[in-house]
C-alpha cells in the first residue's frame, strides 16, 4: 500500500513539474489534432502536412533567423481534450500560435482559449461558419460550407450551360442544408431555375419516391449535397428510375467508397473539392513530390490544408517581423493572394479564406480534375 | 453543540477555505471565468491555467466516480450509463443558464444550474431505475448503456442546443474553489449514506438480495433510491463540466465516457469510496502527466503507456488499488 501511495504521489508531482519554456533561438508553434481515436487519420495527415512545411522552412533558414519547432498534442477526438491541450500549449509550452483542428466541434471547443489568451489559431479544415466567429484571433485556410454551393451553381450555369436544376438535400445535416441554400441563391441569381426540391434524411436507403417526383419535373441536372454513402445509393436508384441527367455535389462525396457504392451509375457526375493531385501548378506538384519522399504516401486534402495553414502562419510571422500575439494577428488577417497548395488564399474580414475550389468528374471509377472555380 | 450546528459550522469552514483557496490560486480575481485572462500571456495566480483546468476536471471526475461507486460498488447494480446522466445534467444546466438566466449573478447561475441539472437527471434516473428494476447484472448494464445512448441521440437531434454542431457560448463561471467545495460535500454525503441505514441496506442487497428481503429491506425501494441519488450527483457533475468547458458536444458523452468512469471505480477498487477517488485521480492525471514523456521519446506513446499502466494495475492488483479498504478519514469507524 505504501508503494502505491508513493506511485500516486509521483503522478501528482509529474504533473506539477515546471513548464518548459521555448528557448530564445526557437519559435514554438503548437498543433493539436486527433491522432488517436476514431478520426485518427485526419489528425495524422494534417500533422504530417504541418511537419513538412516546418522542415522546408527550417532548411531554408527558419523564420526571423530562428528555427521553428512544433509541439503536437493528441486529443483522442474529444472536445474537452482539445481544449485542455490548447490550454497546455499556450500556458505551459508558450507557443506563439496554434494550428488545428480538423473537426469543427473540436475547433469550437478550443477557440475560446486561444481567443482569451490572444494567441492566433489557424484551423486547416474546419468548414463550419461558426468557428471563426469565436473571435478575431481565430482563422481558417479552407472555404466554408456555403461557398461550395456557390461554386457548383457557377459551374453548372457557366461551364455545363444548364438552366433547370433540381435539389435533393439531407434535411438533418447542417452541411447539406448550407450547400443547398447557397446553391439555390446563386443559381437563381445567375438566371437559372429550380424546378424541384426534395429532402431525405441521412441513414435513408430508399430514395425512389423523391427521385420519381424530381424526374417528372424534367430537370437538366440534380444537385445532391450529401455524404458519399447516400449519394452512392441515390445515383444507383436514379439510373434504375431512368434518370440520365448528371448529379452534382460537394466535398462530402470525396471518398473511394463513393464509387464502390454507386458503381457504374456514378460515372459522369461532378463534385467540388478543396484540392486535387492533378493540379498542374508547380506548388502542388512540388508538394506532392516532397510529401511522398518524406512520408511515403500520397497526400490527401487534409495534409495539403495542414501544409497551407502552417505556411500562412510563417509568412505572417515574416511580414509581422514579430511573434507577439496582436501583431501576428494583424499580419495573418492581412494574408492576400497566398499561393497555397489548396488554392490561392485571401483571408476576408470574417477571417475565412476566400479561395478557389476544384471541380472533379467521376470517370472510370476515378476522380478526374476538370476545372478550377474562383470565388 | 447539536449535530445540525456542527454540520453547518463544518460547511461554513469548508466554504471559507474554498473561497480563500480560489482567491489565492487564481490571482485575486473577482470575475470568475475571466480568471487569468486580464493580462494576456501572463497569469497572476499561483498555478498555471492549464493545471487549474486539469484540477477542475479532476474534481468533476471524482464526483462522477464516487456517485457511480454508490451504484456499482455499494448496491451492486452494474450500470454502464453514467455518461447519459452527465449529459442530461450538462445540457439542462447549460440551457437553464443560457436561455433563462443569462444575466444573473454567477452564484445564482451556479446554484440554479446545478440544482436543475441534478433534479432533471435524478428524475430520469428515477424512471430508468423503476423501469429496469427486474434486471440484474449484465442485463441491467445493457439496458443502462442503451438508455445513455438514447439520451445522446435525442440531444444530437435537438437543434436548440446545437445538435451535431455542439452547444457553444455557455457562460463559464466554474472556479476551482466552488467545485472543490462541492466535491468534498459530495464525498461526505456519500460517506454518510454508506455508513447510515440506507448504506447498510445497500450493502445487504449487494451481498444477497433475497436474504436482505427476508430481513425486512425492500430491495426495490433501496435500488431506486440509489439510482436517484447517483444520477442526481452525476447530473451536477455534468453541470460543472458544462460551465467550466463553455462548450458541449454529444461526442463527449458517448459510452466511452461511461466506461472511463467504470474504469475509475475498478482501478481504485470496487466497493471502496477511497478507491473511487483514487481511481478518478489516476485516470485524470496520468494521461496529462504522460504528455511529458513525449518530450523524451519524441513519439506519442501516451495512450500506450496509459493503457499498459491500467493492464498492469489489473494484473498485479485485480481487486483494485484500494481493494475493499478505505483511507482513515473515509473509514466507517
Amino acid at each position: 500500500m505504501k508503494i502505491l501511495s508513493k506511485f500516486f504521489l509521483l503522478c501528482a508531482i509529474l504533473t506539477l513539474v515546471s513548464c518548459n519554456k521555448g528557448g530564445d533561438d526557437k519559435i514554438m508553434v503548437g498543433y493539436f489534432g486527433s491522432m488517436t481515436g476514431a478520426e485518427a487519420t485526419f489528425g495524422v495527415s494534417t500533422r504530417d502536412g504541418v511537419l513538412l512545411a516546418i522542415e522546408e522552412w527550417n532548411k531554408a533558414g527558419g523564420v526571423l533567423g530562428k528555427q521553428i519547432e512544433i509541439k503536437a498534442y493528441d486529443n483522442q477526438g474529444k472536445p474537452e481534450e482539445a481544449r485542455l491541450s490548447v490550454e497546455k500549449l499556450i500556458n505551459a509550452d508558450n507557443v506563439i500560435a496554434v494550428l488545428g483542428e480538423v473537426a469543427s466541434t473540436r475547433s469550437l471547443a478550443a477557440a475560446p482559449v486561444a481567443q482569451q489568451n490572444k494567441v492566433p489559431m489557424i484551423s486547416p479544415s474546419s468548414t463550419n461558419p461558426l468557428v471563426t466567429q469565436k473571435g478575431d484571433y481565430i482563422f481558417r485556410v479552407c472555404f466554408i460550407d456555403p461557398f461550395q454551393g456557390e461554386v457548383m451553381a457557377k459551374f453548372a450555369f457557366n461551364s455545363l450551360k444548364k438552366k433547370k436544376a433540381a435539389i435533393l438535400r439531407d434535411s438533418k445535416s447542417d452541411y447539406s442544408m448550407g450547400l443547398a441554400t447557397y446553391f439555390e441563391k446563386t443559381f437563381t441569381a445567375l438566371g437559372g431555375e429550380i424546378v424541384g426540391d426534395e429532402k431525405y434524411v441521412s441513414g435513408d436507403v430508399d430514395f425512389k419516391a423523391q427521385l420519381t417526383n424530381l424526374k417528372s419535373k424534367g430537370p437538366e441536372f440534380i444537385f445532391v449535397p450529401g455524404y458519399y454513402t447516400e449519394v452512392g445509393l441515390i445515383a444507383r436508384q436514379a439510373k434504375e428510375q431512368g434518370i440520365s441527367v448528371p448529379l452534382l455535389g460537394g466535398d462530402g462525396w470525396d471518398s473511394p467508397e463513393l464509387v464502390s457504392i454507386g458503381g457504374k451509375s456514378m460515372e459522369g457526375n461532378f463534385f467540388s473539392n478543396h484540392y486535387t493531385t492533378e493540379d498542374p501548378r508547380p506548388e502542388v506538384q512540388n508538394f506532392i513530390k516532397n510529401y511522398e519522399a518524406r512520408f511515403g504516401s500520397r497526400p490527401n486534402a487534409l495534409a495539403a490544408s495542414g501544409y497551407d495553414a502552417a505556411r500562412v502562419l510563417f509568412e505572417a510571422i515574416k511580414r509581422a517581423n514579430s511573434v507577439e500575439g496582436p501583431k501576428l494577428r494583424d499580419a495573418i488577417a492581412a494574408t492576400k493572394e497566398f499561393q497555397g497548395v489548396t488554392g490561392i488564399i485571401t483571408l476576408n474580414e470574417q477571417r475565412d479564406a476566400t479561395k478557389s475550389a476544384v471541380v472533379l468528374e467521376v470517370k472510370d471509377g476515378q476522380f478526374k480534375y476538370l476545372e478550377t472555380v474562383n470565388p | 453543540m447539536s449535530k445540525l450546528n456542527k454540520t453547518v459550522l463544518l460547511f461554513l469552514i469548508f466554504a471559507a477555505v474554498a473561497v480563500v483557496l480560489n482567491f489565492v490560486l487564481s490571482g485575486f480575481s473577482v470575475t470568475p471565468g475571466a480568471l487569468f485572462y486580464e493580462k494576456p500571456g501572463r497569469f497572476t495566480g499561483l498555478i498555471s491555467p492549464y493545471y487549474y483546468s486539469v484540477m477542475i476536471l479532476l474534481c468533476i471526475n471524482v464526483i462522477l466516480s464516487v456517485s457511480l461507486a454508490l451504484l456499482n460498488g455499494f448496491t451492486g447494480l452494474f450500470t454502464m450509463g453514467h455518461a447519459g446522466f452527465m449529459a442530461i445534467g450538462a445540457y439542462t444546466s447549460a440551457s437553464v443558464v443560457y436561455f433563462l438566466l443569462p444575466t444573473a449573478p454567477f452564484f445564482i447561475q451556479l446554484i440554479a444550474g446545478a440544482l436543475a441539472a441534478g433534479a432533471f437527471s435524478g428524475l430520469v434516473g428515477f424512471f430508468i431505475g423503476t423501469s429496469s428494476l427486474r434486471l440484474n447484472g449484465d442485463y441491467l448494464g445493457m439496458v443502462t448503456l442503451g438508455f445513455s445512448e438514447i439520451i445522446r441521440i435525442i440531444l444530437l437531434n435537438i437543434d436548440a442546443v446545437g445538435g451535431a454542431r455542439g452547444f457553444s457560448d455557455i457562460p463559464v463561471y466554474m472556479n476551482l474553489g466552488s467545485v472543490l467545495l462541492i466535491t468534498v460535500i459530495t464525498i461526505m454525503v456519500i460517506k454518510r449514506i454508506r455508513d447510515g441505514r440506507l448504506g447498510r441496506a445497500m450493502l445487504a442487497i449487494k451481498e444477497n438480495e433475497m436474504a436482505a428481503n427476508m430481513m425486512g429491506i425492500n430491495p426495490l425501494n433501496i435500488k431506486v433510491k440509489a439510482f436517484v441519488i447517483s444520477s442526481f450527483m452525476a447530473g451536477m457533475a455534468g453541470s460543472f463540466f458544462a460551465h467550466s468547458e463553455g462548450y458541449l458536444s454529444t461526442q463527449t458523452f458517448s459510452f466511452a465516457k461511461s466506461f472511463e468512469v467504470i474504469a475509475m471505480n475498478v482501478v481504485g477498487g470496487l466497493g471502496s469510496l477511497s478507491g473511487a477517488i483514487m481511481g478518478a485521480g489516476i485516470l485524470t492525471v496520468l494521461p496529462e502527466a504522460l504528455r511529458k514523456v513525449q518530450d523524451i521519446t519524441g513519439v506519442d506513446l501516451r495512450m500506450v503507456i496509459y493503457a499498459l499502466t491500467m493492464v498492469l494495475i489489473m494484473i498485479l492488483r485485480p481487486q483494485g488499488l484500494m481493494g475493499n479498504k478505505e483511507w482513515k478519514w473515509l473509514s466507517s469507524k
